[in-house]
């Protein structure tokens, strides 16, 4: 278990699922710090600290949607990993699409897991159980190994 | 301008062409063929109008002249030559065999009367000539009466020339018969020509031959008589060996019939003219024959100018009907070219309009299920949250629109699977149709548990077809099959068996059935034969099945008794049987 919450930065651009899955992380017991920004464009400038997200903490995982305005989730996708400060982040894609295509492209710019939205409320709560239990307690995260060697000395 | 107008206006302009152009050629040349046809009939009606003189000739001669010695009837004038017995007897002959010469007559026994009577002819006329030239004496000249008048040395016989004319003359009408119909026209023209040379003699006034004359002494009715014949022999079968050339419908028989007359009465009439002048005393011999050939050479180059007139004339209105013909063919050509860029056109647009409708279809309903869910997954968040925390109204209210959201949800989702079968298929490969079956019954594992359905499959072929499709297509039907079961564990039977070039499938079932009157609607898209009370569903997976068949070419339909059970059967067209024909790799049967 982690000292201090996990920041998540969410990706999406539809307030309801923004809801949604701000709903379902609060009925879980991780302590998860949801960030969101409504484009791609403001995503790239949060993981990046720029302007008006200077003070932006370190995302942990990034949960990005696809179907995004101004930059498309596979082109912050793309600019995540060109980035040599940003590419260990992991990706998690969390969309409606479940279009091959789509799932291809993205495993190609590699994202570390593709994730379609399931209909229906029981279904997505299930996927936002899953990604807690895997991404948020099983994985070892690249952010979180300086925090390790910190408290060692 | 409307695809009405448009086609009507372009059948107008065919129309137009038709109408304006064609038919004036078109009743020329059928004008022309009927005066053709009327010609014929003429020729004809000569032929036989031939045969009857020749053969009243003979008669008369015959007996007029011979039996009651008419001497008129022998000589025609006073110290003419006579026709011999044998002669008139040969003329006879002729006659009749002429007329069973038409190509209306050619029974056996017409055939073999007419061989019959000139093959007597023949003979006569052979026996003539021998004794003519071998100078022997067969006793047949005075067989039928006795020559007692005759100026001859031989008293009765034929001269030379009848006999060689009546030998070539049998022969003709012997042999004269398709393909050989030419050797008698030209025999006949041999005996026209021997004929004329007697007729114009007596014409021109000759009394007595003499030299190289007396072999071709005839009797004036005689030589008539053989004119006559030969012409109705060459007319009788007007369309046949020379003839052709001359009766024929192309300027070629146009400038013969004109010529060919012409060619025969100007010379003997020129040649008659200059002959009396001469006899009258104004020139002597050397100028009438200058003065002969001058004219028939004036006569004969004015002719011809004539007919190369007429042909010219004839040649620039046929180039007229060609280039009027050419032009038509041109506009005929465009408004061709210009219909298939239209329909071209026409295609490509209703190809874009398909693949944007399609295209709507799918983004619609794509775009729908956006929303929705958000419709969902708040009335279903506030149904967890809050149920039995308002009143019990409240709880319906919410439990109708989760239920109301949920079914739009599979509404989209079975329209989007229905516009994907087209827009979305895959080509046609070899499939495997038991890994298709397998592949259904993968994914409907859990109805399959939970009603304890047994499922008996196979064997089954690899065709081509699309594999997902097939998949689809199969769990539909089987799932049906589960779906709409009695008490009873359903059991459902998938088969496969050809029939001609098609492969039929069955799924059939123990389950509910249904009214077999109802069999067209069910595959129609939104028609349900239950309630929503009763079975679930949205009326598209059948539609969905129906549009996957037609596009493998195939055909599906029902048969059922309701509370007994249905069977759904479609067919897929053996496209791999006929693509290569190697059916020992078809028929390989896979077992599920």
């Amino acid at each position: 278990m982690y000292l201090r919450p996990i920041e998540t930065l969410l990706v999406e651009d539809n307030e309801g699922d923004v809801l949604l899955t701000r709903e379902a992380f609060s009925e879980g017991k991780l302590a998860i710090n949801l960030n969101v920004v409504n484009n791609g464009e403001d995503a790239l400038a949060f993981l990046r600290r720029q302007g008006a997200y200077a003070d932006a903490p370190r995302a942990d995982v990034v949960l990005l949607d696809l179907n995004l305005p101004k930059l498309s989730g596979n082109e912050v996708l793309a600019a995540i990993r060109a980035d040599p400060a940003l590419r260990v982040t992991p990706v998690v894609i969390l969309t409606s699409s479940d279009a091959h295509e789509d799932i291809l492209k993205s495993y190609g710019l590699r994202a570390n897991c593709y994730i379609t939205k399931p209909v229906g409320l029981k279904e997505f709560e299930t996927v936002v159980r899953s990604i807690e239990g895997f991404w948020f307690t099983i994985v070892r995260l690249p952010s979180r190994l300086s925090d390790f060697h910190a408290e060692l000395p | 301008m409307s695809d009405d107008d448009y086609l009507s206006s372009t059948f107008t302009a065919l129309g137009g062409h038709v109408t304006n152009r064609l038919p004036v050629f078109l009743v020329e040349s059928s004008l022309t063929s009927e005066s053709h046809k009327n010609l014929f009939l003429v020729l004809r009606f000569i032929a036989r109008l031939a045969s009857g003189v020749v053969t009243a000739f003979g008669m008369l001669v015959l007996l007029g002249g011979w039996a009651m010695d008419i001497e008129r009837l022998r000589v025609v004038f006073p110290g003419f030559p006579s026709m011999v017995p044998n002669t008139a007897l040969c003329f006879i002959l002729c006659g009749l065999a002429l007329r069973l010469c038409g190509d209306d007559l050619r029974r056996g026994w017409a055939v073999r009367i007419r061989v019959a009577l000139a093959g007597i002819v023949v003979v006569i006329g052979f026996l003539s000539l021998v004794e003519n030239v071998l100078l022997w004496d067969f006793h047949i000249d005075q067989l039928l009466f006795l020559d007692t008048a005759s100026m001859g040395y031989s008293p009765g016989r034929m001269s030379v020339i009848a006999a060689i004319n009546f030998l070539l003359a049998g022969s003709a009408l012997i042999a004269g018969e398709g393909r050989r119909i030419w050797i008698g026209q030209i025999f006949v023209l041999i005996i026209f020509v021997l004929g004329l040379l007697n007729a114009v003699s007596y014409a021109y006034g000759v009394r007595a031959f003499a030299g190289l004359a007396t072999y071709t002494v005839l009797a004036l009715h005689t030589s008539v008589s053989f004119l006559v014949f030969s012409v109705g022999y060459l007319f009788v079968r007007p369309t046949q060996g020379v003839l052709v050339a001359v009766t024929s419908d192309s300027p070629g028989g146009i400038m013969a019939r004109r010529l060919v007359p012409a060619a025969v009465l100007v010379p003997v009439i020129l040649g008659g003219a200059w002959l009396k002048g001469q006899e009258l005393g104004w020139y002597e011999g050397a100028f009438a024959f200058s003065g002969f050939v001058l004219s028939s050479l004036v006569i004969f180059n004015g002719l011809i100018w004539w007919n190369a007139r007429l042909l010219y004339d004839l040649e620039g209105s046929r180039r007229e009907v060609e280039r009027a013909l050419r032009e038509s063919e041109e506009r005929l050509r465009k408004i061709n070219e210009e219909l298939e860029t239209r329909v071209a056109e026409r295609t490509a647009a209703l190809q874009r309009s398909n693949q944007e409708l399609e295209q709507f279809a799918y983004v619609a309903s794509h775009d729908l299920q956006e929303p929705l869910r958000m419709v969902a997954n708040y009335t279903q968040l506030l149904a967890k949250r809050y149920q039995g925390k308002l009143d019990a109204k409240a709880d319906t209210f919410i439990e109708y629109a989760v239920d109301g959201a949920t079914r739009m949800q599979t509404l989209i989702k079975d329209l989007l699977s229905l516009s994907r079968v087209g827009s979305r298929g895959a080509e046609f490969a070899p499939t495997d149709v038991g890994k298709a079956v397998r592949q259904a019954l993968d994914n409907l594992q859990m109805s399959i548990a939970e009603s304890h359905a047994r499922i008996d499959c196979g064997p089954f072929p690899t065709l081509m077809a699309d594999g997902a499709q097939l998949v689809q297509l199969f769990q539909n039907l089987i799932g049906n099959a589960i779906k709409y079961r009695t008490d009873r564990p359903p059991a459902v039977r998938v088969t496969a068996s050809l029939n001609g070039g098609d492969w039929v499938f069955e799924v059939a079932d123990n389950g509910i059935g249904f009214d077999p009157k109802q069999t067209d609607r069910i595959f129609m898209i939104f028609q349900r034969l239950h309630t929503r009370q009763e079975f679930s569903g949205t009326g598209i997976g059948l539609a969905v099945c129906k549009k996957i068949v037609e596009r493998h070419g195939g055909r599906i339909w029902a048969d059922s008794k309701p509370g007994v059970g249905s069977t759904f059967s479609f067919t897929i067209p053996d496209r791999l049987l006929t693509k290569n024909q190697n059916t020992n790799d078809v028929l390989t049967l896979s077992e599920v």
